[in-house]
């Protein structure tokens, strides 16, 4: 039987304000799925990212990433390293003056030494495709770019999880596709929070319906997408490509 | 030195140097004709003085002086490598990560701020003095600062993703050149001599 790499029971959260945006959700998933978590907008898709990345307070009966059990001790620290989190907006992500010191900055705070962090810095920018752009500044390349640099600044951190908060938003069609063929090179677990059902289709084998902070329904990502009333009573839509056509 | 170090951009500091230049007339050009001592020269009701030429070139050449080197060190470094430096002479960590990351969302924040102008612009506004547009300028500023509230909250939380945990260490060790040396020794040899002229004259 296999571990998961995710197994959360119970998990509760709330803004400061005391609006809940999470109710009791059980999840369970196993090394290298990769996961589709589909919702309208306020149903809970960023604040469970925030969650498994350790960067709130929530509450849970069980809740274990990567071998590790938050609820003990100092543990939930630890969890960035395991679990890394795309932000929906590029710009809260990069802040460093060049590329490659964007994409260092993750393993250097892990406390490796210069040449490994350099060595990660050199694998994840041939991941993504950016050598060329290893001496730019972040914040003056293109949308689809940044996203890029983004994401190598995860994989440099070499985590066990992706977590991608609406990784498509903004992008155009030819960055949008170079995206979608570095996920599907990746071998990480990985779970996408998105509202571009086409890209999940391609990307993820399995997809969790997410709304008012629970888990609605939770299947094989072809079932879900097609399944037209269950699509309907949350605010969205059957995917172009599984509607039937004459 | 201010040519060394921009060389070959002259592009950048000569417009820089004219305004510098304007900014000290204002201090200049008034100094001779209200310093009282020796008449050199009238011009109608207004007398200029010896002693407030020598002010006002002293207040020239100092003024030109420390705006040049000032030019230079901003020309010569990127804001990023300033910060560092300043770390490295031993300003706080936490200091230059405040300064650091400040730089950063200004630049975010001119942008979002020309994205509202537009938006603004675009909705057929247009800035007077109603009472109308000052309550529009207020809302803009208003939502800015909300703006400023919310991406400050992101950008903290994406550091925490990444394992920030208070210091900003970097990828490159700076290595000194010899560029810096020989400007060292300039800097040590040009006002020794400068000095040891001034005593030999002197005596």
């Amino acid at each position: 039987m296999i571990n998961p790499i995710i197994n959360i029971q119970e998990l509760s959260h709330a803004y400061a304000d005391g609006t809940k945006s999470i109710h009791h959700i059980n999840l369970q998933i196993n090394p290298g799925e990769s996961i589709a978590i589909i919702g309208p907008n306020g149903a809970g898709k960023t604040s469970l990212f925030l969650c498994i990345a350790g960067l709130v307070s929530f509450r849970a009966s069980t809740f274990n990433i990567s071998g590790i059990n938050a609820l003990e001790g100092n543990n939930k620290a630890l969890l960035p390293s395991k679990a890394a989190l795309l932000f929906q907006d590029s710009d809260d992500q990069l802040f460093c003056p060049t590329v490659e010191e964007d994409i260092a900055f993750g393993p250097i705070n892990q406390g490796l030494s210069k040449a490994e962090v350099k060595q990660r810095v050199e694998i994840a920018l041939e991941e993504v495709g950016l050598i060329e752009k290893r001496n730019k500044v972040p914040h003056q390349l293109s949308g689809g770019e940044k996203r890029r640099v983004a994401l190598a600044g995860l994989l440099a951190m070499n985590p066990d999880i992706l977590l991608l908060d609406e990784p498509s938003q903004f992008l155009d069609h030819r960055s949008r596709r170079s995206l979608i063929n570095i996920l599907n090179e990746n071998s990480h677990t990985k779970l996408i929070a998105t509202h571009d059902f086409e890209m999940a289709l391609e990307t993820c084998t399995r997809a969790i319906l997410l709304d008012q902070g629970k888990i609605l329904a939770d299947g094989p990502v072809k079932t879900i997408l097609a399944d037209e009333s269950l699509l309907k009573n949350h605010g969205m839509e059957v995917p172009y490509s599984l509607k039937p056509h004459i | 030195m201010l040519l060394v170090c921009t060389w070959p951009d002259f592009g950048w500091w000569l417009p820089r140097i004219f305004w510098i230049i304007a900014g000290l007339l204002v201090f200049i050009l008034p100094t001779p004709f209200l310093t009282p001592g020796e008449t050199v020269f009238e011009w109608g009701i207004l007398k200029a003085s010896k002693e407030g030429l020598d002010t006002s070139l002293l207040i020239f050449s100092r003024g030109l002086a420390i705006s040049t080197l000032a030019l230079a060190l901003i020309g010569s470094s990127t804001i990023y490598d300033l910060v560092r430096g300043a770390n490295g002479l031993g300003l706080p960590s936490k200091i230059c990560s405040i300064f650091w990351l400040g730089f950063r969302h200004l630049d975010l924040l001119s942008h979002e701020f020309k994205r509202m102008r537009v938006a603004l612009r675009a909705r057929g506004y247009k800035i007077n003095s109603s009472l109308g547009s000052y309550k529009t300028i207020a809302r803009l500023s208003a939502n800015m600062l909300v703006r400023a509230l919310d991406r400050s909250e992101h950008v903290g939380l994406a550091i925490k993703a990444r394992g920030f945990h208070g210091v900003f260490n970097s990828l490159d060790t700076p290595k000194t050149t010899w560029r810096e040396f020989g400007f060292f020794f300039a800097m040590l040899i040009i006002p020794s001599s400068l000095l040891a002229l001034d005593f030999w004259l002197g005596n």
